[in-house]
């Protein structure tokens, strides 16, 4: 009986698939920074995995063993404190609508519009994506820090995508109050190009789409909706 | 190859992957769950080793160091697949830096770039009090009571991980509760949301993971996200003293250019009954469970033949992992006659239905 894994010589490719490499071609003339093979760290290299149990010092070195967090170290005693507004809210123009805060994606990244309510085309902030080899991780943004745009209730609300063709998306929209996206529910959802969802009940929302894209590569983009 | 066929599949398993999503909400309809879908780019080799090391001058701090360490050893525990295993070396080339990353977007609090893969990979941690548009940075490890809204380092660690492993972003889930399906969700989860603090790949995570790399053995379960078609076969063999015979059923993951690597495994090590009816009649009744053969995927069974009688495998969809069942064609076996193509068989005749 033979129960292990597969068996040198049974049709499986030892390198990259062509179709992954395919995927990959783009992300190829990126070059990840750093991987040219500097000098080892002197740090400890085989950190046994385990959470501190004193304080912790907020600082880069390796193995600080002194914890006596001090002004303005970050280290807290108590977990009661929400997490703090945002430090600033994107600056209104004359419209009122807000600018969009640069993510600094990479080059060609896709562009989201948010198409609907008062016929104003709003751009999305980027969140979370991965596009040519890279990812690039946010948690739920907050309403302060995104483009406002204006619905009625119900009203039909689309986003157009720019730079990529969308394999398939979702929609959520959680109160602008709720920063961490904790009441978060679905608006929509479609496997086609065409993203298009009602807007969601009266009052502040935040609107979070997220789209695939053909070809690989995705994209959350935000809005901050105010909804009659 | 087959590999060749799954790019051309790679939107549909993305649209299917976003469709899943949102279902348990009361807006959409409940969906079949799907794998995370592909990040792209150069998978690694099966179980290749990786290692990776502290950058220098942006080396972790001594709190965020043993969640790296343990997020890698959380991928190489619960992969359940041949993917590439993690483990720091001193003197490798992929690089884990912490402080200014350089390959995030401005409002990241990780990123990780598998652009160089299979040689290297770079993840980067955003350091503890960064002051974001969206807010302040906090690590949960950095207190020794988590504040409210901080991020769990080894969890981020294994999403970034899974990044580098090819999983891309799952959205099946930023609405719903299904978020423990994938560590891999867009939004990056904080205290105490739910699965702020998971250490292990979800199923829909190992799915991909077993599509792109394949199971670590033919016995070991397939993730109950999506599901995996089979195929039984069945065959008989001579007849021995007083009629006896041989049965031989052979299971194997159906050929599917979705799949990837899954296809055609053989299948070892589950519950295939031999069943046999009457020719003529409806009824199937299960004669025995076949027991484990001599070759990946194939069960045997020796029974007495003393009349004309249809037989056939069966392998019934199991409840806990993801295979679909399947049933064999119907063999006849007769001691007088044999229908359709018979098999060089003394005394005893026999052939498909």
């Amino acid at each position: 009986m033979t129960t292990g894994p597969r068996q040198a010589g049974r049709r499986r490719l030892p390198v990259a698939p062509g179709w992954l490499a395919a995927l990959a071609a783009g992300a190829m003339t990126v070059v990840a920074a750093g991987c040219t093979g500097a000098a080892p760290s002197s740090s400890s290299p085989e950190a046994t995995p385990g959470r501190p149990s004193t304080p912790i010092a907020a600082t880069s070195s390796p193995v600080t063993a002194t914890p006596a967090p001090t002004a303005p170290s970050p280290s807290i005693v108590t977990s009661t404190p929400p997490e703090p507004s945002p430090t600033s809210r994107a600056p209104a123009t004359p419209d009122g609508s807000a600018v969009i805060p640069s993510a600094e994606t990479p080059p060609g990244f896709p562009g989201a519009l948010l198409v609907g309510g008062t016929g104003a085309e709003v751009p999305g902030t980027v969140g979370s994506y991965t596009w040519d080899g890279v990812a690039s991780d946010t948690p739920w943004l907050p309403a302060g820090v995104l483009a406002t745009s204006e619905a009625g209730a119900g009203d039909p609300l689309g986003v157009r995508v720019d730079g990529a063709v969308v394999a398939g998306w979702t929609a959520a929209a959680a109160p602008a109050a709720d920063r961490m996206g904790l009441a978060a529910t679905a608006l929509g959802e479609g496997g086609g190009p065409a993203i298009s969802f009602r807007a969601p009940a009266a009052g502040d929302s935040v609107v979070l789409v997220h789209a695939a894209f053909v070809g690989g590569g995705d994209a959350a983009w935000y809005w901050h909706i105010v909804v009659r | 190859m087959r590999w060749h066929v799954i790019p051309r599949l790679w939107p549909l398993v993305a649209a299917f992957a976003l469709s899943a999503g949102l279902a348990v909400t009361a807006v959409a309809p409940v969906l079949a769950l799907t794998p995370t879908p592909p990040l792209g780019g150069t998978p690694w080799l099966q179980d290749q080793r990786v290692g990776y090391r502290w950058r220098t001058g942006q080396v972790p701090p001594s709190w965020l160091q043993p969640a790296i360490n343990a997020a890698a050893a959380d991928s190489n525990g619960s992969r359940a697949s041949r993917a590439a295993t993690l483990a720091y070396d001193g003197s490798a080339l992929s690089l884990i830096s912490y402080d200014a990353p350089t390959r995030c977007a401005s409002n990241a609090l990780a990123c990780a770039d598998r652009s160089g893969a299979p040689s290297s990979f770079t993840v980067a941690y955003q350091r503890n009090g960064y002051v974001f548009d969206w807010g302040t940075l906090r690590w949960c490890q950095a207190y020794t009571t988590r504040p409210y809204g901080c991020f769990d380092a080894e969890t981020v660690g294994l999403h970034e991980l899974g990044h580098v492993v090819d999983l891309g972003h799952y959205s099946g889930s930023v609405a719903g509760s299904a978020y423990l399906d994938s560590i891999m969700q867009p939004v990056s989860r904080q205290y105490p949301t739910t699965g702020w603090n998971l250490h292990t790949y979800g199923r829909c995570d190992v799915a991909l993971l077993q599509r792109l790399y394949d199971m670590q053995t033919w016995s070991a379960p397939y993730s109950t996200c999506g599901s995996v078609a089979t195929v039984m076969t069945l065959a008989a063999g001579t007849a021995g003293t007083g009629g006896s015979r041989t049965f031989t059923a052979t299971l194997k993951v159906a050929f599917d250019s979705t799949i990837g690597k899954l296809a055609d495994n053989p299948v070892t090590g589950r519950v295939v009954t031999l069943q046999r009816r009457a020719s003529g009649s409806t009824t199937w009744s299960t004669v025995t469970t076949m027991a484990t053969g001599p070759t990946s995927g194939s069960y045997v069974s020796t029974v007495a033949v003393t009349s004309r009688t249809d037989w056939r495998a069966v392998f019934a969809t199991p409840p806990s992992e993801g295979l679909v069942g399947s049933t064999s064609t119907i063999l006849v076996v007769s001691p007088t006659a044999c229908v359709g193509v018979c098999a060089s068989s003394p005394g005893l005749a026999v052939g498909p239905r």
